[in-house]
C-alpha cells in the first residue's frame, strides 16, 4: 500500500506541469513561477534610493504603485550589464511588488514536476541564497528563484 | 406647538449624531464581547468596551433617555468591576453584557423609529446585571481562581428579550457579508467593508448623501494618480507633432485631470462644524443641570478636515467639552466669590496653522489645582511624593492626562470616572495629532488640540540634491534659514560636527548630501559654500538643522508606503511627482538617529534625573606641547578664527575689537609656559567666553573635539595654577583647565580683583560647606570660596553632607540640586526639619534652571538658587547671606 500510494504520488508530481516566466540574466536562464508574475515593462524613469542595500536599483512609478527596482545581477554577484535594454519583470510578492531588472526576457515556460531538482550543492552562495529549485530541460538548466527570499534580504 | 415643534427640528440633528454615534458604539461593544469571551485577560477589549459603554451612557443622559441611561449605568458599573479585575470573565458575565446590547439596539432601533425608547422592559437586564456586580450570580473572584462549574455555563436570564431582539436587531450586528442595500428612498449604500457602520439605520439617517467607503476613495485617487500620468504623457507626446487639434484636446484633458484630481482630495475634506455644532446642545444641558451659566462661543466652523480624522477627534472633543463644563467653570456663587462675572465663558476655535488644524477649547473657570492635582496622583500611585517635588508646572499639567486619573471628587452623572483624557491624549496620538493643556490657577484652562489636515495626504516642502527630490513633510519644519556672505561664519565646525547659533541655542547641523553619501561626520569640501539652506527640524523634541542644495517649493503630496524598503529609517515613505517621478520622503526623526544626534532635551533630563550624575560637556583643544586640553563647553561662548592683523595691543596685553567690546586675549600656549601661540598662521583659533559681563579670548593651537564626559577628575597633576586637574575621556588624558582662575589673572592684572578684601577679614571665620557630586564644580566652588577667605567644607553628596553637619559647625550650604543617593530638595527638607538647624542659611546651584525649580527651591527653604557657572552670583550671593546672618 506504502507503495502504491508513493507512485500515485511520484506518477501525479511528474506530469504535474509548471509555468514559469523565464529570462536571462548573464549566461543563465532563470525563472519565477508565471502566476507571480503581473507584467514586464521596458526600463522605467527610475529614482535612486540613498543609503539603500547593494542592488536596489530604486524606484520606478507603475501608474500610481511605486515599485522597488531590484537588479538580479548584483543580487547574483554579476558584474552589472552593459546592455541598457534590459527588462523588469513586476512581480507580486505578498502585497507588495517588485521588479526584477534582467538582461533579456523569455518566453513562458512550461515544464513537468519531474524534471525538478532541489537546488544543486555545487551552486554557491551568493546565487544559492536566492534559489529554490532546478528544472531539468532541454539542453539547459532553468533556475528557479525564491521571491520570498530575495524581499527577505531587501527589509532586513 | 410651535415651539415643540422648533425644538423638535433643532433636536433632529442631535438625534441623528446620537443614533450614528451611539450604533457605532453599540457595534463595537457586540463586536468585541465574543472577543472578550475568548481572551478575558486582554485590557485593551475591555478598555474599548468600557469607553463605548461609557459614551453610549453620556449620550443617553444629554438626551434624557432614561431606560438606556439606566441600562448604561449599570453596565458601566459591572464593566467598572471587571476593569478592577474584581470581577472574572466567565460565560454568565458575557452572556448578560450581549443581552444588555441586544436590548439596546431594540432601544435605539425604537428610538430611531419612533423618536421614543419604546416598551421595552430594561428592569430585567439591569437587575440580571446588578445581580452579577455584587456577586449573586457566579462571576465574582471568590478569591480562589476555580473556573465556573460546567452547570452554570447554562445561563441566560434573559431569554425573554434575547430572541426578540434577535429577530429585530441581532442580524445587524454583523458587519461581514451584509449585502450592498438599497434604501427604501433610493440612497445607495456603496462598500461593505471596514466601516463599522450598521447597514440598516442608513436608509433613514441619511437621505441625500452617498456614503462611500474610504477604501474606494483611496482607489480613486491611486487611479487618478494613473490619470495624471498618461495625462502628462500626452502632452509630452502631442508636443512633438504640431497638431492643433491634438494639442486642444491634449490641454482639455489636462484641464479636466486637475480638477477631478483636487475634486477627490477634497471629497475627504469636511467642515469641522459638524462637530462644534452639536456642543452648544451639550453645554447648554449641562449648565442647566449643574446650575451653571455658560455663555459659548464657537468659531471657524467652517475649518475643514479629512473625514477619518474628524471622526477620530469627535470623542475627544466632547470629553475636553464635557469636562470644562463639569470641571473647569464654576457656579455663579463661586464666580462672584473670585470676583468673576456669573456667566462662564467657553469658547471653542478652529482655525489652520501651518498645514494642521487647530482647535482650543477655552474656559475661564478655576483652572487645574495643581496642589489637588499632585495629591491625587500621589494618592492613586500615579507618582512618588519624591518626584512631584521636581516637577514642574507642565509636568503637573499632564499628570492629568495619565490613564486612571480624575479629579472630579465625586462620580458625577455627567463627566467620567478617570475615562477622560487618558483616551483623549490617545486618540489624538493616534492620529498624529498633538494635545496640550496649559492653566492659570482661578483664571481657566486651555486645551489645544493639533492634528493634520489629512493623513493620506500632508504639506511638505520639496527640496532637491544632485538633480534629485526629497520631500519633507511640513509638521516637522520649525524655520528656513538662509545663510550667505558674512552669515556663512555663523556656521561653525568642530572635528567635522557642524553647529549653528538660532537665536542663542546651539543647533546641529547635518548636510543631506553626506547623509544620502553615507557620510556621518562633514568633511570640508574643496570649495567654500557659497550660501547654505538650513531648514530647522524638529523631529520628536530633537531640533536639528539640515542643509540642502536647493529648496523647490511646497506642495500635498500623497504618501505612499516603501514597503520593501521600510528598514531605511531615514525615509517615512515616497511620493509621486507632478511629472510622473517618484520623490523619497525623508524622515526627520530617522535622519536625527542615523547621524547620531543628541537625543532631544526631555531624554537628555531623564537620564540626568535616574542616574543624578553630571553628564558635562567638554571642549578638547591641543596647545603646543600636543596635551588635549579641555574647558566646559557651558563657558563657552562662541568659537572663532582670528587673523594675525586683527590682534591689537594695549600695553603688552593682546585685544580684539570683538562685538563692540575689547576683549582681552589670553595665550595659553604663553600662560602655561609652553610657549607663544604662533599668530603668523592663516587663522588662530580662538575660544571665546562671556563670563562676568565680559568677553574674553583664550588662544589655542587647535580646536580639536567635543566630548561627553561624567567629569571624573582622576588626580590632580600637580599644583599648578590655572589647571584644575586631569580625566580620561575614552583613551585620553585631557587636562582640564580652570577658567576663572586663568580669567582672575586677567583681571588682576586690571587691578579689578574680585576679591573684597574687607569681606575677607570678617569672612575669616566663617565655614561653607559645599555639597556637589561633579568633582569639577566641587573643585570650582571650593576655589572661589576659598579666595574670599572662608572655609570650606565639602561633601559628595546630601547624605555625607548631613553626616558633616552633624560634626562640624556650618555657616551656610551650598548645595547641587542634582545629586545621587540624597539630591539637593532631599537635603534641603532635612536640614529644615532638624531644629538644630532651624537658622542654617542654603544656597541651591543646578546646571539645569527652571522656574519651578526656583519656586520649589524656595518653598523648601532656599535662600538663593543659582546657576552653576555664574561665579560671580554665587559669590555675591554668598558674602550677602553671611553678611546678613552675622
Amino acid at each position: 500500500m506504502g507503495l502504491e500510494a508513493h507512485q500515485t504520488e511520484g506518477l501525479s508530481k511528474g506530469t504535474e506541469t509548471r509555468q514559469y516566466c523565464g529570462f536571462t540574466i548573464g549566461k543563465d536562464l532563470f525563472a519565477v513561477p508565471v502566476l507571480e508574475v503581473q507584467e514586464v515593462i521596458k526600463p522605467q524613469m527610475i529614482t535612486k534610493v540613498p543609503l539603500s542595500k547593494e542592488g536596489v536599483c530604486g524606484l520606478i512609478n507603475l501608474r500610481g504603485q511605486i515599485v522597488t527596482a531590484v537588479s538580479l545581477r548584483t543580487l547574483l554577484g554579476l558584474p552589472a550589464s552593459k546592455n541598457v535594454e534590459f527588462m523588469n519583470v513586476i512581480a507580486r510578492v505578498g502585497d507588495s511588488l517588485v521588479a526584477l531588472v534582467v538582461d533579456q526576457i523569455r518566453d513562458v515556460i512550461n515544464v513537468t514536476m519531474d524534471s525538478y531538482e532541489p537546488t544543486p550543492d555545487t551552486l554557491v552562495s551568493p546565487l544559492r541564497d536566492y534559489v529554490s529549485g532546478v528544472h531539468k530541460t532541454d539542453g539547459r538548466l532553468l533556475i528557479v528563484l525564491d521571491l520570498d527570499k530575495i524581499v527577505k534580504y531587501f527589509d532586513t | 406647538m410651535g415651539y415643540i415643534l422648533s425644538q423638535e427640528s433643532a433636536n433632529s440633528g442631535l438625534l441623528k449624531e446620537f443614533l450614528l454615534e451611539s450604533f457605532e458604539g453599540l457595534s463595537t461593544i457586540t463586536e468585541l464581547l465574543p472577543k472578550l469571551e475568548k481572551s478575558p485577560q486582554d485590557e485593551e477589549i475591555i478598555n474599548s468596551i468600557y469607553r463605548a459603554v461609557h459614551t453610549l451612557k453620556g449620550a443617553a443622559c444629554f438626551l434624557h433617555f432614561a431606560k438606556l441611561q439606566e441600562l448604561t449605568h449599570a453596565a458601566e458599573n459591572l464593566l467598572e468591576l471587571i476593569k478592577k479585575k474584581k470581577l472574572m470573565i466567565v460565560p454568565d458575565v458575557i452572556d448578560t453584557l450581549l443581552s444588555f446590547s441586544d436590548l439596546v439596539g431594540l432601544i435605539l432601533s425604537s428610538i430611531e423609529s419612533t423618536s421614543s425608547e419604546g416598551a421595552s422592559n430594561v428592569e430585567d437586564v439591569v437587575k440580571r446585571i446588578n445581580d452579577i456586580a455584587i456577586g449573586k450570580i457566579s462571576g465574582v473572584d471568590s478569591s480562589s481562581t476555580h473556573a465556573p462549574e460546567p452547570a452554570e455555563r447554562e445561563p441566560v436570564v434573559n431569554h425573554e428579550v434575547s430572541p426578540a431582539a434577535q429577530k429585530e436587531w441581532g442580524v445587524q450586528g454583523q458587519d461581514d457579508g451584509m449585502p450592498e442595500k438599497f434604501g427604501e428612498d433610493g440612497s445607495i449604500q456603496a462598500g461593505s467593508g471596514d466601516q463599522s457602520d450598521t447597514p440598516d439605520r442608513k436608509k433613514s439617517v441619511s437621505d441625500s448623501v452617498v456614503r462611500v467607503n474610504v477604501n474606494l476613495l483611496d482607489k480613486m485617487m491611486n487611479v487618478v494618480g494613473e490619470l495624471v500620468l498618461n495625462r502628462n504623457q500626452i502632452i509630452q507626446f502631442a508636443t512633438k507633432f504640431d497638431n492643433p487639434e491634438l494639442n486642444r484636446l491634449a490641454s482639455q484633458l489636462n484641464l479636466i485631470t486637475s480638477e477631478l484630481q483636487t475634486d477627490i482630495m477634497t471629497t475627504r475634506m469636511q467642515p469641522i462644524g459638524a462637530v462644534l455644532n452639536k456642543f452648544e446642545r451639550i453645554v447648554r444641558d449641562m449648565a442647566r443641570e449643574s446650575g451653571k451659566r455658560i455663555n459659548i462661543r464657537i468659531e471657524g466652523k467652517e475649518t475643514e478636515l479629512d473625514k477619518t480624522l474628524l471622526e477620530a477627534v469627535k470623542d475627544p472633543l466632547t470629553h475636553l467639552i464635557r469636562n470644562a463644563v463639569d470641571h473647569g467653570l464654576e457656579t455663579p456663587d463661586q464666580r462672584e466669590k473670585s470676583g468673576k462675572s456669573k456667566e462662564g465663558l467657553l469658547s471653542i476655535r478652529a482655525y489652520h496653522e501651518g498645514g494642521q488644524v487647530t482647535v482650543e477649547i477655552q474656559d475661564d473657570g478655576r483652572g487645574l489645582q495643581r496642589e489637588k492635582i499632585l495629591n491625587k496622583a500621589i494618592k492613586n500611585n500615579l507618582i512618588s511624593a519624591e518626584s512631584a517635588r521636581q516637577m514642574s508646572e507642565k509636568q503637573i499639567n499632564d499628570l492629568i492626562f495619565l490613564p486612571g486619573f480624575s479629579t472630579a471628587e465625586k462620580v458625577t452623572n455627567l463627566s467620567g470616572r478617570g475615562v477622560g483624557m487618558d483616551v483623549v491624549r490617545t486618540n489624538i496620538e493616534r492620529i498624529g495629532g498633538v494635545v496640550d493643556v496649559s492653566s492659570k490657577e482661578g483664571h481657566g484652562t486651555t486645551f489645544k488640540l493639533r492634528v493634520p489636515l489629512t493623513l493620506a495626504i500632508v504639506p511638505a516642502l520639496l527640496i532637491g540634491d544632485d538633480n534629485e527630490y526629497f520631500a519633507i513633510p511640513q509638521v516637522s519644519l520649525v524655520e528656513l534659514v538662509l545663510l550667505e556672505g558674512e552669515r556663512l561664519s555663523e556656521l561653525e565646525s568642530i572635528q567635522g560636527a557642524e553647529f549653528f547659533r538660532l537665536r542663542g541655542e546651539l543647533v546641529p547641523i547635518v548636510r543631506l548630501r553626506n547623509i544620502l553619501n553615507g557620510v556621518r561626520t562633514h568633511v570640508n569640501s574643496e570649495i567654500p559654500d557659497q550660501s547654505l539652506n538650513i531648514l530647522v527640524l524638529n523631529a520628536d523634541g530633537r531640533v536639528f538643522g539640515l542643509i540642502v542644495d536647493a529648496i523647490e517649493d511646497t506642495q500635498e503630496i500623497v504618501v505612499k508606503p516603501l514597503k520593501l524598503l521600510k528598514s531605511l529609517s531615514i525615509y517615512a515613505g515616497a511620493t509621486i511627482m507632478g511629472d510622473g517621478r517618484v520623490a523619497l520622503i525623508l524622515d526627520p526623526t530617522g535622519i536625527a538617529s542615523w547621524s547620531q544626534l543628541a537625543q532631544s532635551k526631555e531624554d537628555v533630563e531623564v537620564v540626568t534625573e535616574t542616574q543624578a550624575q553630571d553628564y558635562q560637556e567638554l571642549l578638547l583643544f591641543r596647545l603646543l606641547d600636543r596635551c588635549v586640553y579641555g574647558i566646559p563647553l557651558c563657558l563657552i561662548n562662541r568659537l572663532e578664527e582670528i587673523k594675525r592683523d586683527q590682534i591689537e595691543y594695549v600695553g603688552r596685553r593682546m585685544v580684539l575689537r570683538y562685538r563692540g567690546h575689547v576683549m582681552p586675549l589670553i595665550d595659553l600656549n604663553e600662560k602655561f609656559h609652553i610657549g607663544k601661540t604662533n599668530l603668523e598662521r592663516d587663522r588662530v583659533p580662538l575660544l571665546v567666553l562671556y563670563l562676568n559681563h565680559h568677553y574674553f579670548g583664550l588662544l589655542v593651537d587647535e580646536i580639536s573635539d567635543i566630548t561627553s564626559s561624567e567629569m571624573e577628575i582622576q588626580a590632580l597633576v600637580k599644583e599648578q595654577e590655572g589647571i584644575m586637574g586631569s580625566l580620561f575621556v575614552g583613551e585620553r588624558t585631557v587636562t582640564v583647565i580652570d577658567t576663572f582662575k586663568i580669567i582672575d589673572c586677567c583681571e588682576a592684572d586690571d587691578s579689578k580683583s574680585v576679591i573684597d578684601k574687607d569681606l575677607v577679614v570678617k569672612a575669616k571665620n566663617k565655614v561653607v560647606l559645599v555639597v556637589e557630586d561633579s568633582p569639577l564644580f566641587r573643585k570650582m566652588s571650593i576655589d572661589v570660596l576659598e579666595g574670599q577667605g572662608y572655609g570650606v567644607l565639602a561633601a559628595h553628596d546630601g547624605e555625607e553632607a548631613l553626616a558633616m553637619l552633624n560634626q562640624e559647625k556650618v555657616d551656610l550650604v551650598l548645595t547641587d540640586v542634582e545629586m545621587p543617593k540624597l539630591d539637593g530638595f532631599g537635603l534641603a527638607k532635612s536640614i529644615k526639619d532638624d531644629k538644630r538647624f532651624e537658622k542654617l542659611p542654603m544656597i541651591a546651584l543646578t546646571s539645569r534652571y527652571s522656574e519651578s525649580d526656583r519656586a520649589m527651591g524656595k518653598k523648601l527653604g532656599f535662600v538663593d538658587y543659582l546657576e552653576k557657572f555664574k561665579r560671580e552670583e554665587i559669590v555675591a550671593s554668598v558674602n550677602r547671606t553671611l553678611l546678613k546672618a552675622s
